[in-house]
């Protein structure tokens, strides 16, 4: 091979691989190794990947088990396509008392003391509940790096109430995680909501403006990251229902209104697809309760727009949290029994991934070199999990 | 039309509209440098032909999203060498979509090698001492599988 490809083409051949065999040709040589691993690197691979073709379905079920799948073809056709299970990096407390109600705070729910905070770039950010307190992880599963995040000495109430959130600060170019922390006042104000925030840059959790009102437990309860911040369901003394947001990069809250104002709200949940945000209300009491309004804020920050409505019947949604949505329309979404496709043509929901059912949360993800320190020597190695 | 001369002598004919796809090409209009003829001494004869084959596909066919699809999958159906060459014409030009197509060509054709391979494709000596070599092997073991 006589003809020499100098190292910036080199590297746009290189933002096209997927990230084992980058992890593999490190070792081509010192300048692919300085290449591959660094910061702009990272960026560009994670542009280049962000297509449809790379995007991967991620579930936790039951026990802290993580699988993925690729989204293209559960969505176009293959209703069971090849699904890779990923080992959740660090130790999990013993299963038995989790089944059993042998503690109050170990008896979470059946699906375990695994749950995600959210997932941004290929990073997950995940809580492991024991005994006493929840542990926070931040963890890229593709490149099976970790680190455990410092510990934030969390009153022991149920991790089954927690609110939370993760996701990217671009002015910053930082990855943060929230934590919305219920307070009894104690001079008796009554109730206050403290938020922590943790930044991948500083490696330490900070105490920011406590959260104006009070947030709705939704489960599982992320807040869903659009357009640089998070959202989280809330409930305000005065107005009732709001959304209320977090900006990652100023760390300042703001509001927004409802759609539309309904008697009862049996379960609302909030969903992010393609950067938009969505409103899904299913307003039916009662065990048979099904259906309900999508809505759809087209610009940020304007109004809500009601793009579908579920038929109230038994084989409607429940408290779906939306995926993502085909080219014919159709509607992905995660429901507690399972992932099911949603088609408005025919009215009716197909479940897809049958041998998989009891899915706590779901997220799109997309495999990425993206670390979960800013220093490789702090991130942890799956295959030597340290002890907790 | 817009006369383009290879860096062996080479002489093609081509539409305006078409040519621009090349950035290069079009800044160098732009500028009033193609009076008589664009030389490009960084792409030979053969390379360039393959070039023009590609962006006059483009340009007639624009709308045809299949069509163009099955045409980039045929077009890259060439032996190494010539890939590289098309690459680095790619570059020269400036048309991200040709360079975005072969990159991913040779990306895809890489993927599965093993570091030797690479090592042999693009000609790179390896500096790394054999224990510096063993030790980035072993962090990510299970990615060598």
């Amino acid at each position: 091979m006589d003809k020499y490809i100098p190292l910036h083409l080199i590297t746009e051949i290189l933002s096209k691989l997927p990230v084992k065999s980058l992890l593999k040709f490190r070792c081509v040589s010192k300048s692919w190794l300085s290449v591959i691993w660094s910061p702009q690197f990272i960026k560009a691979h994670l542009k280049d990947h962000a297509s449809e073709d790379n995007q991967r379905l991620l579930i936790l079920g039951n026990f802290g088990s993580f699988k993925h799948c690729s989204l293209k073809s559960l969505m176009y056709g293959e209703p069971s396509p090849r699904l890779i299970t990923v080992d959740i990096p660090i130790p999990l407390p013993d299963e038995r008392s989790g089944r059993g109600a042998s503690s109050f705070t170990e008896h979470i729910s059946w699906y375990g003391p695994v749950r995600i905070v959210g997932c941004c770039d290929g990073l997950i950010c995940i809580s492991v509940t024991r005994a006493s307190q929840s542990d926070f992880i931040l963890w890229n599963p593709s490149i099976r790096k970790y680190k455990k995040l410092p510990n934030l000495g969390l009153p022991s109430t149920s991790p089954s109430n927690r609110v939370w959130g993760f996701g990217y600060d671009s002015f910053s170019d930082d990855y943060k995680a929230v934590i919305l922390v219920k307070q009894c006042s104690i001079n008796g104000e009554g109730l206050r909501v403290e938020t922590r925030v943790y930044s991948r840059k500083s490696e330490a959790w900070r105490r920011i403006a406590d959260f104006p009102s009070t947030p709705r437990y939704t489960s599982p309860s992320s807040g869903v990251l659009v357009n640089g911040k998070l959202h989280f369901l809330a409930h305000e003394k005065v107005r009732g229902r709001i959304i209320v947001s977090l900006d990652l990069t100023t760390e300042t809250y703001g509001e927004m209104e409802e759609p539309n104002h309904y008697e009862s709200d049996v379960c609302v949940t909030l969903s992010e697809i393609e950067g938009i945000l969505l409103y899904f209300i299913n307003p039916f009491p009662g065990p048979f309760g099904r259906g309900g309004d999508l809505w759809v804020m087209k610009e940020y920050g304007g109004s809500w727009t009601k793009v579908l409505t579920f038929p109230h019947e038994p084989s409607g949604p429940f408290c779906p949290k939306l995926l993502s949505v085909s080219a014919e329309g159709e509607l992905l979404m995660r429901e507690c029994v399972g992932i099911e496709l949603y088609s408005s043509r025919e009215g009716k929901s197909f479940r897809l991934l049958k041998e998989i059912y009891n899915v706590f949360d779901a997220y799109c993800f997309t495999e990425s070199l993206v670390l979960p320190s800013t220093h490789d020597s702090n991130c942890n190695d799956n295959m030597k999990p340290t002890k907790f | 039309m817009i006369v383009l001369n290879s860096s062996d002598g080479a002489t093609f004919e081509v539409e305006e509209s078409v040519a621009v796809q090349s950035q290069t090409i079009k800044h160098m209009i732009e500028d009033n440098c193609a009076d008589t003829s664009i030389p490009l001494p960084n792409v030979n004869g053969v390379t360039l032909a393959r070039v023009l084959e590609y962006i006059k596909k483009h340009a007639e066919a624009k709308d045809d999203e299949e069509g163009l699809k099955s045409f980039d999958a045929e077009f890259v159906k060439v032996d190494q060498a010539s890939l590289f060459e098309i690459i680095l014409a790619a570059n020269y030009l400036d048309i991200k979509g040709l360079l975005d197509l072969t990159c991913q060509t040779v990306a895809d054709q890489i993927k599965d090698l093993t570091v030797e391979e690479v090592r042999a494709i693009f000609n790179i000596m390896n500096d790394f001492t054999p224990e510096e070599e063993a030790k980035l092997r072993n962090d990510h073991a299970w990615a060598f599988e």
